[in-house]
C-alpha cells in the first residue's frame, strides 16, 4: 500500500458520497468505509507492512481520509434527516397555514388614535360630548353673536330653532370648563357636520381633533411650542412648520398652523397646490369672552385651543384622494389599514 | 375679495414682487388662496394684424385670413362676419389656452384647409358676452405686442380669503392700507375735487331717517345732466380684472368706488324719486317690493327700507328697485352712501336669500366716518365720465355720530398672553402704523388706544394685542417647548372606546364608520322616533340614525356587489332618538343620544382557514362574539331573553340582552324584509349593544380568587328531552342539584333523527366536577351524576341516553 492508494481512496470517498441521496444509499457508504471491517479500517491495519520511514506520513494521510469520510456521512446524514422531515408523513409544509382574520381600525380611527397618544404623552386627558349640541354650546358661549357673518363659516345642520349637529367639536370645550375648575388640559375627538356639498374634497360629516389647555401663564409661544411638538411627532421630527394669523371668533389671537407638505418635502406638488404648505389645524389663544361665558376670570387664567381635521390628514397621509371613500368602507380599502 | 396688484399702487408705492407681497400679506392674515397674472393667462394672445381676408373655398361662411403677428405671418380659418383687411386683432397663437373655456389652441384642418391659431373674440378672451364678431383693436395697436400688456397693462390678481373680522380689507384702499403699515409706507387716498354748481343740494333732496338705531348715517348727493354711456377703458379693464362686468358708466362708478374704498353706493335715477325726498323706515309686514333682479320680495318689520316720499325705492344696504334703477335716459342721479347697521343688513339678507356685494359689506361693517368721502369720490367720477352738473354740498343725515372706541391698553397685557416681550416703542410704532392713536392715561402702565372706525373688530384690549402680534409677526413669537403642568386628581372616567376596539380587531373585525345621517326609511325598523333634520342636504340624509345597523347594511350591500362576500364588521358610534332609550343621555332638550357597538357577520366564516371549506356564519357564531365580548368586558349579570321584535323588527328571532331587567342590546338574524331594502341575498347575523353597559363594568374590583389545588373531572352525559326543554333549563337543573361539586357545565352536542324519535332532541353535555378539599373518588363521582340524572328526569322529564 503506498500513499497514493490513501489519496485515492480519498478522492473515492467524496465522489461517492456525493451520489447518496436516500438513507440506504448513506447504509451502503458507512458499510463501505466506515465500519470495522471497512476499506479505511483495513488500510490502517496495512501500515503494518509499510516501511518505517512510511508509517508517519501514512499515517496522517490515512487520518486525514478516516476524518474525510466520517465528517462526509456526518453531514450528509444530517442533510437527509432535515429533508425527512420535510416530507415524512405527507405533511406538505408549503400548504398555508390556518389564519385568523386580521382587523382593523378604521383610517380616521388610526390617525385619530396616533394624534391622541401623542398629546396623551404630553399631558392631555380624553374628553367627549353629544353630536347634537344647541345655539348655546355651538355658537353663542364660543363668541359667535346672533346674526353675525362669522357663523357663515360653518354651514350648519338645523333640528329645530336651537338644536343643531354640532359644526365643530368646540363645544367640548365649553362643556368641560363649564363643570370643572382650571386647570384645563384636554383634547376632545369626535365627529362634526357641516352643510357643505359633498365632493372628493369634502364630505358633511368628518371628525376634528379639539384640544384646550387654561390656566395661569399660559401662552401663544407655549401654544406654538405644543402643536411644533406635536407635529414633529406626528408628521417626522424634519416638518417645518408655519404660523398664521387668522380669525375665528373664539381664539383672539388666532392663527393656522401650516406645515411643509410631507409628500413634495416642500417642493411644491398636487397635494399641496404647488405652494409646498399643507393648512393643517386652527388656534389661538382663548377669547376672553369664551372663558367669561364659562365662569372663568380672563385676569386670572388664560388659555388656548386647537383644532384640526382629522380626515383630511389621513387622507394625505395615506394618499387616498377622495374622501368619500373612506365612509364607503369597502373592506379591500379596510384591509389596507391593518 | 380679488384685489388687482395695479390698482394698489394708485395708494402705496410697491417695491416688491407680486409674490412677495402676497407671501407678506398671508403671513399678515390676509391669506392671498390665489395669484392670477394676465402674463399667464393670456400667454400667446398678441396683437395681430390682418393682411389678408379670402373666401374659404369649401365653405360659406368661413374666410382665410393671414394674419401677421409682429413675427411672421400665419394662416388662420376664422368664422366671423366682421373680420377685414388691415384690422388689428388679437391672435390666439398655436398653444395658448383660450381664458373662456380652457380649450388648447392647436394646428388644425377646417374644411381642407390649414388653420394655426385663433382670431379672438370678447367672449372667448373674457371681455364680454359677444362671440358674433372677433374683437377689432384701435389702430394704434402694435402687431406683435402681448394681449396682456396692451390690454391688461400686465396685471395681477390676488384672491385674497378675508376672514369676517377684516371688513376694512374688502377694498383695495384697504389692502393698501395693510400693506402700507407692514413695509412703513404712506398711504395715499384719492384726491376729491369737483366742480360744483350753486344750487345748493338741500333745494333737491330732504333726507328723513327714521329709524336711527337701523340707519345711524345716510348721504345723498345729486348730479344733474349726465349722459348714460359706456365707462372708459381704463374703469372697464379694472372692474373686469377683479371680476366685476362693467354696465354703464354710473353704475361702474358707484361698483369701482366700492371696490375702491369698501364703500357700497347705489345710485338711483333722481328724477324717478318722488318729492326729492329719501325716507329710510322699516317695513310693514308683508310689505311688497320688487328688487332690481325683477323679484318681487315680502318683507317684515325687521327690514329697512329706502322709500321715497311714495313708495321703497330700495332695500336698505342690499339691493335697489326695479323702479329707481339707472337706465339709459337717466338725466339725474341721486346717489346714496350710507351706513346701515350690521345686524340688520345681514337679517334682511339672510331672510331674502340674497347675498349681494354691498349686503356683504354692510353686514361685516363699513367705516362710517368714510361716507361722505366716499359720495364725494362717486360724483367727482361720474362728473368726470359723463359730465354733467353737481349740486353744491351733500345732505349728510348723521343724527348721532359714531365715535371712535377709545380702549385702555395694558402693556404688559401682551407678554401675558403672548408669552414675548415686545419693547413699548415697538408696541406704540405698531399701533401708530394701523391708524391707532396711542394717548397716555392717568392709570400707571395702561394708555388710551383710539380706534379707527373702519376697524370695528377691535373693540378690547385683546383686539389689540392680536393686532400688535399680527404685524410684529407670528414668526417672532418662540416656540416654547416646555410647560408647567399643574396635575388635578379628578375623576376620569375609564375610555372603553380604545378597548373595545382593540379587542374587536384582535377578532378579525373591519372597523366601519357611517353617515349619522340616513334616509327616513332606514328608521322605520326600529320602533324609535328618529330625529329629523330641518335643512338636510338631500332626501338620503333626512333622519339621524337611531340604529347602527341599517347603515351597516348599508354597507355590506356596497361590498357584497364588488365581490367582497365574507365579511366581519363593526363600528361605534352615536344613535338619536326624540325619546330616551337605554343608555340614552339627554345633553339638549327633547333630544336624546347615545352610543353603540353593531358588529356584523355574513358569509365565509374565515376564508383563510382551510379546514373550516367555506362554512358559513351562522347564529352561534355571533352569539359567541356577544357572549366572548360580554366575557372580556366582566358582563357576567346579564342575560340572554326572547327579545320583543313588535317594535323593532331589524332581526327576526332576536335575542335580547338584559341588564338588571333593562334591556341594552340585541342580535340575531337580520329579517328578511329589511334584507330586502337593502338588496341583500345572503344570510346577515347582526347585533347591537349599549356601550355604556361595558363602561359601567370594565373596572370592576377584581379580587384574587385561589386556583384549585386539586385536578377536575370531565363526564360526558347526553339527555334525551322534549323539544320544548330549553338548554338553558337543562343547564340550570344540572348546576342546581351538581352543586356544589359541579363546577361548571359545557354544551357539546346535540342531535336530532329517528335514532330519539320525533319532537325529541338529544343534547349532550360535559360536566367539571371539583373538590376543594381532595381528589373525588369514583363512588363520590357516581353519586353526583346519580343525583343529576334524577333531577333532569324528574325536572325536565329527561332520559339519559345510553
Amino acid at each position: 500500500m503506498d500513499i497514493n492508494s490513501v489519496y485515492e481512496t480519498i478522492e473515492n470517498v467524496k465522489s461517492d458520497i456525493q451520489s447518496v441521496s436516500t438513507k440506504d444509499d448513506l447504509e451502503e457508504f458507512r458499510l463501505k468505509y466506515l465500519v470495522r471491517r471497512g476499506i479505511i479500517q483495513q488500510m490502517f491495519e496495512g501500515i503494518k507492512s509499510a516501511s518505517p520511514e512510511e508509517r508517519p506520513q501514512l499515517g496522517k494521510a490515512l487520518n486525514e481520509l478516516r476524518q474525510t469520510a466520517q465528517t462526509l456521512f456526518d453531514e450528509k446524514k444530517r442533510e437527509l434527516e432535515q429533508s425527512r422531515t420535510l416530507t415524512a408523513d405527507k405533511l406538505d409544509l408549503t400548504i398555508p397555514g390556518r389564519r385568523r382574520p386580521i382587523g382593523t381600525k378604521h383610517p380616521v380611527t388610526q390617525a385619530l388614535d396616533d394624534m391622541t397618544t401623542i398629546f396623551k404623552s404630553m399631558g392631555f386627558a380624553v374628553a367627549l360630548g353629544p353630536e347634537i349640541e344647541d345655539d348655546f354650546h355651538n355658537f353663542e358661549a364660543l363668541n359667535f353673536p346672533a346674526d353675525h357673518p362669522a357663523r357663515d363659516m360653518q354651514d350648519t345642520f338645523f333640528l329645530d330653532e336651537t338644536a343643531l349637529l354640532r359644526t365643530h367639536t368646540s363645544p367640548v370645550q365649553v362643556r368641560i370648563m363649564m363643570n370643572q375648575k382650571p386647570p384645563i388640559r384636554h383634547i376632545m375627538p369626535g365627529r362634526v357636520y357641516r352643510n357643505e356639498a359633498i365632493s372628493a374634497r369634502s364630505y358633511c360629516m368628518f371628525h376634528q381633533l379639539e384640544g384646550l389647555a387654561v390656566d395661569e401663564n399660559i401662552t401663544f409661544a407655549e401654544l406654538k411650542g405644543t402643536l411644533a411638538t406635536f407635529a414633529k411627532k406626528f408628521f417626522g421630527s424634519g416638518v417645518k412648520y408655519v404660523f398664521r394669523p387668522s380669525f375665528f371668533p373664539f381664539t383672539e389671537p388666532s392663527a393656522e398652523m401650516d406645515i411643509s407638505c410631507f409628500l413634495c418635502n416642500g417642493k411644491g406638488c398636487r397635494v399641496c397646490k404647488q405652494t409646498g404648505w399643507l393648512e393643517i389645524l386652527g388656534c389661538g389663544m382663548v377669547d376672553p369672552n369664551v372663558l367669561k361665558a364659562v365662569g372663568y376670570d380672563p385676569e386670572k387664567v388664560t388659555g388656548y385651543a386647537f383644532g384640526m381635521g382629522v380626515d383630511r390628514t389621513a387622507l394625505l397621509l395615506y394618499g387616498i384622494d377622495d374622501i368619500r371613500m373612506l365612509y364607503e368602507n369597502d373592506v379591500r380599502l379596510l384591509n389596507q389599514f391593518s | 375679495m380679488n384685489i388687482s396688484f395695479n390698482w394698489l399702487q394708485d395708494y402705496v408705492t410697491i417695491h416688491e414682487s407680486p409674490h412677495e407681497i402676497a407671501e407678506r400679506l398671508t403671513m399678515a392674515g390676509l391669506e392671498v388662496e390665489a395669484i392670477r397674472s394676465t402674463e399667464e393667462i393670456y400667454s400667446n394672445f398678441v396683437v395681430g394684424k390682418v393682411r389678408d381676408v379670402r373666401q374659404h373655398p369649401n365653405a360659406d361662411r368661413l374666410t382665410v385670413c393671414d394674419v401677421n403677428d409682429g413675427k411672421q405671418t400665419h394662416t388662420v380659418v376664422c368664422g366671423a362676419s366682421n373680420v377685414a383687411k388691415e384690422q388689428k386683432i388679437v391672435f390666439a397663437r398655436v398653444g395658448s389656452v383660450v381664458p373662456v373655456n380652457g380649450m388648447h389652441v392647436k394646428e388644425v384642418e377646417i374644411r381642407g384647409q390649414k388653420s394655426a391659431g385663433m382670431i379672438c373674440s370678447e367672449y372667448e378672451l373674457e371681455l364680454g358676452d359677444d362671440h358674433d364678431g372677433i374683437l377689432v383693436l384701435s389702430d394704434d395697436a402694435k402687431p406683435g405686442m402681448q394681449f396682456s400688456e396692451y390690454y391688461w397693462e400686465n396685471d395681477v390678481v390676488f384672491e385674497i380669503g378675508i376672514t369676517p373680522n377684516r371688513p376694512d380689507c374688502l377694498s383695495h384702499i384697504g389692502v393698501a392700507r395693510d400693506i402700507a403699515a407692514l413695509y412703513k409706507r404712506p398711504l395715499r387716498t384719492p384726491k376729491i375735487k369737483i366742480s360744483e354748481s350753486n344750487k345748493p343740494v338741500k333745494s333737491a333732496l330732504t333726507i328723513d331717517i327714521k329709524d336711527e338705531e337701523h340707519c345711524p348715517r345716510y348721504v345723498g348727493r345729486v348730479i344733474d345732466g349726465v349722459e348714460i354711456g359706456e365707462s372708459p377703458g381704463w374703469m372697464q379693464r379694472r372692474l373686469r380684472m377683479i371680476g366685476l362686468r362693467p354696465i354703464n358708466a354710473v353704475v361702474d362708478v358707484t361698483n369701482y368706488v366700492m371696490m375702491e374704498y369698501g364703500q357700497p353706493l347705489h345710485a338711483f335715477d333722481y328724477n324717478l324719486i318722488q318729492n326729492n325726498k329719501i325716507v329710510v323706515r322699516l317695513a310693514k309686514d308683508g310689505e311688497k317690493f320688487v328688487t332690481l333682479d325683477e323679484k318681487e320680495r315680502t318683507l317684515t318689520k325687521r327690514n329697512l327700507l329706502i322709500c321715497d316720499a311714495k313708495q321703497p325705492v330700495a332695500v336698505a344696504g342690499v339691493m335697489g328697485g326695479l323702479n329707481s334703477e339707472i337706465h339709459n335716459e337717466t338725466t339725474s342721479v341721486l346717489i346714496e352712501s350710507a351706513y346701515f347697521a350690521p345686524a340688520s343688513v345681514r337679517h334682511t339678507s339672510k331672510q331674502l336669500g340674497l347675498v349681494t356685494e354691498s349686503s356683504y359689506r354692510f353686514e361685516r361693517g363699513v367705516d362710517p366716518s368714510r361716507t361722505a368721502e366716499a359720495a364725494d369720490r362717486a360724483v367727482q367720477l361720474i362728473q368726470q365720465l359723463t359730465g354733467g352738473t353737481v349740486y353744491r354740498g351733500r345732505v349728510d343725515a348723521y343724527p348721532k355720530k359714531i365715535k371712535p372706541l377709545n380702549i385702555p391698553f395694558r402693556s404688559k397685557q401682551v407678554e401675558r398672553v403672548l408669552g414675548v416681550s415686545i419693547p413699548a416703542t415697538t408696541i406704540k410704532s405698531i399701533l401708530k402704523r394701523l391708524g391707532v392713536e396711542v394717548r397716555d392715561s392717568r392709570k400707571k402702565g395702561e394708555w388710551r388706544c383710539v380706534v379707527p372706525t373702519y376697524r370695528p373688530d377691535i373693540e378690547r384690549e385683546i383686539d389689540l394685542v392680536e393686532e400688535i402680534v399680527r404685524i410684529y409677526g407670528y414668526d417672532n413669537v418662540p416656540a416654547q417647548e416646555t410647560a408647567a403642568i399643574r396635575f388635578t386628581a379628578d375623576d376620569v372616567r375609564p375610555e372603553i372606546h380604545d378597548q373595545v376596539r382593540e379587542w374587536f380587531v384582535g377578532a378579525g373585525f373591519n372597523e366601519i364608520v357611517c353617515n349619522s345621517m340616513v334616509p327616513g326609511n332606514w328608521n322605520m325598523y326600529t320602533g324609535r322616533s328618529a330625529v329629523t333634520v330641518n335643512n338636510p342636504q338631500n332626501q338620503d340624509m333626512t333622519d339621524l340614525r337611531t340604529s347602527l345597523i341599517p347603515g351597516m347594511l348599508h354597507v355590506v350591500n356596497h361590498n357584497i356587489n364588488r365581490g367582497n362576500h365574507s365579511l366581519r364588521l363593526y363600528e361605534i358610534g352615536h344613535i338619536f332618538s326624540r325619546d330616551p332609550f337605554p343608555g340614552s343621555k339627554n345633553y339638549i332638550q327633547n333630544y336624546h343620544e347615545g352610543e353603540s357597538i353593531a358588529i356584523m357577520l355574513t358569509g365565509t366564516r374565515n376564508p383563510d382557514d382551510w379546514s373550516l371549506k367555506d362554512a358559513q356564519f351562522d347564529f352561534y357564531d355571533l352569539k359567541g362574539e356577544v357572549e366572548s365580548l360580554a366575557a372580556k368586558f366582566n358582563l357576567d349579570k346579564i342575560e340572554y331573553n326572547i327579545y320583543n321584535t313588535s317594535s323593532n323588527t331589524l332581526i327576526d328571532e332576536a335575542v335580547g340582552i338584559e341588564f338588571k331587567g333593562v334591556s341594552r342590546g340585541y342580535f340575531g338574524k337580520v329579517s328578511k324584509e329589511l334584507l330586502k331594502s337593502f338588496d341583500i341575498q345572503p344570510d346577515i347575523y347582526a347585533a347591537e349593544i349599549d356601550i355604556e353597559l361595558l363602561s359601567e363594568f370594565y373596572r370592576i374590583e377584581k379580587k384574587f380568587e385561589d386556583v384549585p389545588k386539586y385536578p377536575p373531572v370531565h363526564r360526558d352525559l347526553a339527555f334525551i328531552l322534549d323539544e320544548s326543554v330549553l338548554y338553558r333549563d337543562l343547564d340550570r337543573v344540572i348546576r342546581e342539584y351538581g352543586a356544589p361539586l359541579v363546577s361548571g357545565v359545557s354544551f357539546f352536542d346535540i342531535y336530532r333523527g329517528d335514532k330519539i324519535g320525533s319532537g325529541k332532541k338529544s343534547i349532550a353535555v360535559s360536566l367539571e366536577m371539583l373538590s376543594k378539599e381532595k381528589t373525588l373518588t369514583q363512588p363520590e363521582i357516581e353519586e353526583i351524576l346519580t343525583r343529576v340524572v334524577k333531577a333532569v328526569e324528574k325536572k325536565l322529564g329527561g332520559v339519559l341516553r345510553s
